[in-house]
């Protein structure tokens, strides 16, 4: 097996408000191996964000990262100054967000933009790093690639922007790319293009994806591993074939029905019906007690409304924090890391 | 802007077998852009170019397209929020909407929208129960108690807490909004609903049971649905019959399962084929399309999917393929489908 490039142990990143404790991410734990593509998916409001932020170190105040390690190539980011996790910024751990106008500067050009993560990481001069950068347009799919190095982010569509910025992430040879809902904001057949772009860059250059997602339809696409989150905590891992053909946990399970199959329904009438998940996601200043998706779950008892379970391992490739699996529940500052 | 290439006769056997709620005619739908360089020059945008088709009765009629394909002016058309600058639109088979008609009163009874974003589309200072009795209030509905009730019957029917009259919408979840939004739309008691994009900006968990909601509504009050997505899982699990959109124009129309299981449409083939699926195992190629759309001020003269489409010839950049009823049901406008 190969090495692991990321790991996280119990991670935990919690909000301190006013009101009280928002703890957004609450004893995470996975791990990456090389050149491997890990899903993080969940709904909004379940942390995978602030998990992909937190290994970033750029958890916005008032948040902080109260407990657990990142450990990146055997180094815990966690406890780096700030300089040094610059220094990983960008250059060994790439990262591209959702809204790529948002993430653009809008004074200064694309080629710019590339050419000064590049000088800024490699010692290269800018003129250098700005012809460097017209290869870096030609190899996310860019036609014409000389002019538009000289382009401002608003003379750009969705998609083009996109792969600047999946050019900006990837330009120092990371070896990590962390990619949050990278295709959210495009349209269906833009989303099939970057998509195919980062399956492609990722298997020539080797390069490991932490993906976050809503959408369960992408993950099934890139996924090799898939870790699944609600209310701050993981509730399952498994690989992408044992997550969709047996989801262990009843969350997951509600997750996969509610979406839309792509495939004529109408008019089978026993079906047209989409299971879902009754309720909503709760409030994270007011979790419930035990295990947080118990008032929505439908096998639930007595045990969940009390005890947080810990993750139990169904099989080789999946673990499910649920008490039907198991009855060992997790006491208060223990993790739930199945790597422990 | 020359006579429309539409065919009419094969929809009119189509009417024939289930009345038409609503036929939109030759639809068109510019906007004036001023030219960047030159202030007096002006430009148009053609966001909506010569569309025609029916909505028949209890269906649910499904509009995908990309952003800016046309499909939100459209909808907009129909429920009078812009003047279309040429065509007509049918309701129960009378003339309503055109160029220079005024939107007829008694149809934006008829007629209700529930918009996408549930944020931006409630106003936050009103009370909810407020909210969804002002559109009796307008049309002169129900007066006093039975406004009361009517309000409280339509909070219930969509699943929410008839004791929640008094609070504002901020104090609701998105998916409540949508519900609140959903049961404004009904208390006119409308026969037509425009939904753009009801489901986009909510949680998939959520978004399952509006979805649920707005099938069982159609059901109970036999109400008829234009359904306007980008998302294509949405609309092939809720609609009867789906339409495609690009570039202002419609390229493909058929019924659920036909267009599904063969889109005849270049477009609409690689349109679907970009959809991802909840299922691992048919993870593979996809046919991808090149490029991106067209801008919709300058429109190429032939088909507008020629310059991104594989099978192009040169008859597709010179001359607007026609409307045609290739299979009973089934429209396209493609010169390499009719062949």
């Amino acid at each position: 097996m190969l090495p692991e490039v990321l790991q996280v142990k119990n991670l935990k990143t919690y909000f301190y408000l006013s009101q009280g404790v928002v703890r957004a991410v609450d004893g995470v734990s996975f791990s990456i191996r090389e050149g491997e593509s890990l899903g993080l998916v969940g709904e909004s409001g379940c942390g995978k964000t602030l998990t992909a932020l937190s290994i970033m170190r750029l958890v916005p105040a008032p948040g902080k990262i109260i407990a657990g390690e990142v450990s990146f190539l055997g180094r815990d980011l966690v406890s780096l100054s700030e300089k040094e996790m610059q220094r990983v910024r960008g250059k060994e751990i790439g990262m591209v967000f959702q809204e790529p106008m948002t993430s653009l500067n809008p004074v200064y050009t694309v080629g710019e933009q590339i050419a000064e993560v590049i000088s800024f990481h490699q010692g290269m001069s800018r003129r250098e790093a700005q012809g460097k950068a017209v290869s870096w347009l030609r190899l996310v799919g860019i036609s014409d690639p000389e002019k538009v190095v000289f382009f401002y982010p608003h003379q750009l569509s969705g998609g083009m922007r996109q792969r600047v910025m999946i050019a900006i992430a990837l330009c120092c040879y990371p070896r990590l790319l962390i990619a949050d809902e990278p295709t959210t904001a495009l349209d269906v057949t833009i989303q099939a293009q970057i998509l195919n772009l980062l399956a492609e860059l990722r298997r020539e250059l080797g390069i490991a994806l932490l993906i976050i997602t809503h959408d369960l339809a992408v993950v099934a696409e890139v996924a090799d591993r898939v870790v699944v989150m609600y209310a701050g905590k993981v509730v399952e891992e498994a690989s992408v074939s044992s997550l969709f053909n047996s989801p262990g946990h009843p969350y997951t399970r509600g997750l996969i029905s509610s979406v839309p199959r792509f495939s004529p329904s109408r008019g089978i009438m026993g079906e047209k019906r989409l299971k879902g998940i009754e309720g909503m996601v709760p409030d994270l200043l007011h979790l419930p007690s035990g295990c947080s998706f118990h008032p929505r779950c439908p096998q639930r008892f007595a045990l969940c409304e009390r005890e947080v379970p810990s993750l139990f391992r169904v099989n080789e490739e999946q673990w499910v924090s649920c008490f039907l699996y198991g009855s060992q529940s997790v006491s208060v500052g223990e993790s739930t890391g199945a790597y422990d | 802007m020359g006579a429309s290439q539409y065919q009419w006769v094969s929809q009119q056997e189509l009417m024939t077998e289930r009345k038409a709620l609503l036929s939109v005619s030759s639809l068109k739908k510019y906007f004036v852009s001023k030219g960047s360089l030159r202030l007096s020059q002006e430009q148009y945008v053609r966001a909506v170019d010569d569309i025609s088709f029916h909505i028949l009765k209890g269906e649910t009629f499904g509009l995908a397209g990309e952003s800016g394909c046309g499909k939100t002016t459209t909808g907009r058309c129909i429920v009078g929020l812009e003047v279309p600058t040429a065509g007509e639109i049918y309701f129960r088979g009378k003339s309503v909407v055109g160029a220079d008609k005024e939107y007829p009163s008694e149809l934006r009874k008829e007629i209700q929208m529930i918009f996408q974003d549930p944020f931006a589309s409630l106003n936050p200072r009103m009370k909810v129960g407020d909210a969804i009795a002002e559109p009796m209030a307008v049309h002169n509905l129900a007066r006093g108690e039975e406004r009361e009730e009517r309000v409280a019957e339509l909070m219930s029917l969509v699943g929410l807490e008839p004791k929640a009259k008094d609070q504002y919408s901020h104090q609701f979840s998105g998916g409540q909004r949508q519900r609140i939004g959903i049961s404004r739309a009904l208390a006119s008691a409308p026969s037509l609903i425009v939904a753009d994009e009801p489901v986009s900006s909510l949680d998939v968990s959520v978004q399952a049971q509006v979805l649920n909601l707005l099938m069982e509504l159609q059901e109970r009050r036999g109400l008829t649905y234009l359904l306007i997505s980008h998302d294509l899982r949405v609309l092939a699990h809720i609609s009867d019959r789906i339409a495609v959109m690009y570039g202002g124009r419609l390229v493909e129309l058929a019924e659920n399962a036909d267009i599904l299981s063969h889109p005849l449409h270049p477009y609409t083939r690689a349109l679907f084929s970009s959809v991802p699926d909840v299922d691992p195992g048919v993870r593979g190629e996809r046919a991808l399309l090149r490029g991106e759309p067209p801008s919709l001020l300058s429109t190429p003269s032939g088909c507008r999917f020629s310059s991104r489409c594989s099978v192009a010839e040169e008859k597709c950049f010179c001359e607007p393929p026609l409307w045609k009823e290739v299979e009973p049901g089934h429209l396209v406008s493609c010169h390499r489908v009719a062949e």
